[in-house]
């Protein structure tokens, strides 16, 4: 059987940050165009829970055998995030997960040892390949136009029927003192020579693309799509030249309106590459960071490919409710540049872990004796028919309508906005939760009864120490 | 003193504990179901036939209130009291 991608998801955070605000900002020559940039309440870890339940939908999370998730801004270094991203999309326990990370390329490298893993393992049928990234730029310099927040997910398998089909992946191993990042001393990504680190680059993933063409007999040509790293739109167009791509090929699209992703940018390419197929043509994608992989596909089932831009945001869905930031303040608050004493709440690692079913799974329960569906799945006794221990335990909707709310403007804690909106949501389907609302501008006018949310996982608070994580609604984006 | 105003006229007629120990698995909640369920089994009453309730309860912050008792064991509309008095909040409950 072919071993392919059965499924792809993305996350795009809600905001845009327009370049200008930037050079504004720091009195620079202006730059066009845009950058994503995510909430304050949002880290590398809840970025890749949205692309995974984007790449999810229509998959049942139980027939899922692991999870790789690859990024370069870990939110803890002792602790790994793949656990709990699996958790959280609730998966099975007997799966394999593992984080690969410190360069950009782990994306490329998580998704070839996904690949051999089922190769070699007849018990593992599929691994989701998660990558997120939310690097901080050094304020006031050129990275700040780049460096942007998202995430991008692949379900590699085992499959018959796959809409796309990996025939080979190549990779290389190089050393360089290029962009580097000293663990616990540097708080941004240093930099000795931009053109050094270009050159190194360029000759990296060349070759990379260039062996892999030549392995498989394939002229630039025969290669329909190639969705490689770049973070400069300049040295893309190069690349693509002098690797005699025909024009379109080589996936241009993302940096001017959204960014250099860093991690994820490779996969977020090859899903927007893979909206509009060209029949029969190869696929190439490649990462680049300390080496390069260059992976090689082709176009399987056309029908499932279809499907799969149809049910899922992806990049493009993302796209269309991304709003722009009104400064560039906003965005220095955000990654949390700005110094600021902050309150911090009690935790309990006891309750985390006891409440694991609700607090990360969104799992309530449902009365065996009356139907009734409730939330958190702690009770033991019915709300409405007061039958004790009838309780089984049910997978909650990830959408639903406000039924009442109030904006709190005495918050505490790390929260950017005030009024916040402190909503109970009748969840789709039943049962009646409250949470706090994020990503919505003026709640006074723009809240109200009655109106549609979409639960989204994010960072709450960092009590005890640790990062205590959980949902919010916000908005409807789409996701289905 | 008004004990002995009560002689003859209050008794205690069901009682339990929980098991003591570090019940990770369990909160504030799953054990005061617990003894309210052993209790009433105790006393060979239904949970229905509670006319009121009085907890005891010191934690370290407050804003807790006997409703409590209501939202865990839906004695919707059954008056619930709460009493805190550090470790004695249990005994003054009881005394309440």
């Amino acid at each position: 059987m072919p071993i392919g991608i059965k499924s792809y998801g993305a996350y795009l955070p809600r905001w845009l940050l327009g370049r200008e605000l930037i050079a504004k900002a720091w009195d620079f020559p202006s730059v066009p165009g845009t950058k994503a940039v995510a909430s304050g309440d949002e880290d590398s870890l809840t970025m890749a829970v949205e692309a995974g339940l984007d790449c999810l939908v229509g998959i049942d999370p139980k027939t899922v055998d692991g999870i790789f998730f690859a990024t370069t801004t870990q939110v803890y270094t002792e602790k790994d995030s793949a656990s709990l991203i699996a958790t959280v999309l609730d998966l099975r326990e007997d799966i394999l997960t593992a984080d690969f990370t410190d360069s950009i390329k782990s994306a490329t490298t998580a998704l070839t040892r996904a690949i051999d893993t089922i190769k070699a393992n007849k018990d593992v049928k599929s691994i989701l390949v998660v990558a997120s990234d939310t690097r901080a730029p050094e304020p006031s310099t050129m990275w700040e136009y780049g460096y942007a927040d998202g995430a991008a997910a692949l379900l590699i398998a085992e499959d018959d029927n796959l809409p796309i089909i990996i025939d080979d992946y190549y990779s290389i191993s190089a050393n360089v003192t290029g962009p580097w990042k000293r663990a616990e001393k540097d708080k941004f990504i240093r930099t000795f020579e931009v053109k050094m680190d270009n050159m190194f680059y360029i000759q990296n993933i060349t070759k990379v693309m260039n062996e892999i063409m030549k392995r498989n007999n394939l002229k630039a040509e025969d290669i329909g799509a190639a969705a490689y790293y770049y973070n400069n739109p300049r040295v893309q167009a190069r690349i693509a030249k002098m690797m005699k791509f025909p024009q379109g090929v080589a996936q241009n699209g993302l940096f001017f309106q959204l960014g250099d992703f860093g991690t994820p940018m490779s996969f977020m390419l090859l899903i927007s590459a893979v909206k509009r197929p060209k029949e029969d043509a190869k696929i190439i994608m490649a990462g680049f960071g300390d080496g390069a992989d260059a992976i090689l596909m082709h176009v399987g089932d056309k029908k499932a490919l279809r499907e799969l831009s149809k049910d899922h945001l992806g990049v493009a869905g993302h796209q269309k409710s991304m709003f722009p930031l009104k400064n560039y303040n906003k965005f220095i608050e955000f990654k949390e540049l700005l110094e600021k004493d902050r309150y911090t709440r009690k935790s309990s690692a006891v309750t985390i872990w006891r409440d694991t079913m609700s607090v990360y799974k969104w799992y309530g329960v449902k009365c065996k004796n009356c139907g009734t569906i409730q939330y958190p799945d702690l009770a033991r006794t019915c709300y409405v028919c007061r039958a004790d221990d009838q309780m089984e335990s049910v997978k909650l909707p990830l959408k639903g309508t406000i039924f009442t709310f109030t904006l709190d403007h005495l918050v505490g804690g790390t929260y950017m906005d005030t009024p916040v909106p402190r909503c109970v949501i009748d969840v789709d389907g039943g049962g009646r939760v409250l949470v706090n609302m994020t990503e919505i501008e003026q709640p006074e006018e723009n809240v109200r009864i009655g109106m549609r949310v979409e639960f989204t996982f994010r960072k709450e608070h960092e009590g005890g120490d640790f990062i205590n994580y959980y949902w919010k609604c916000r908005p409807e984006r789409g996701r289905i | 003193m008004v004990a002995h105003g009560i002689k003859d006229k209050v008794a205690i007629i069901g009682a339990d504990a929980t098991k003591y120990g570090e019940l990770w698995d369990k909160n504030q909640y799953d054990l005061l179901f617990e003894a309210v369920q052993g209790a009433t089994k105790d006393a060979g009453i239904s949970k229905d036939e509670i006319d009121a309730s009085w907890i005891g309860i010191f934690y370290f912050f407050t804003g807790l209130s006997g409703a409590m008792v209501e939202d865990i064991l839906k004695l919707d509309g059954k008056p619930a009291t709460r009493v805190e008095n550090y470790c004695a909040s249990g005994m003054d409950a009881f005394r309440n």
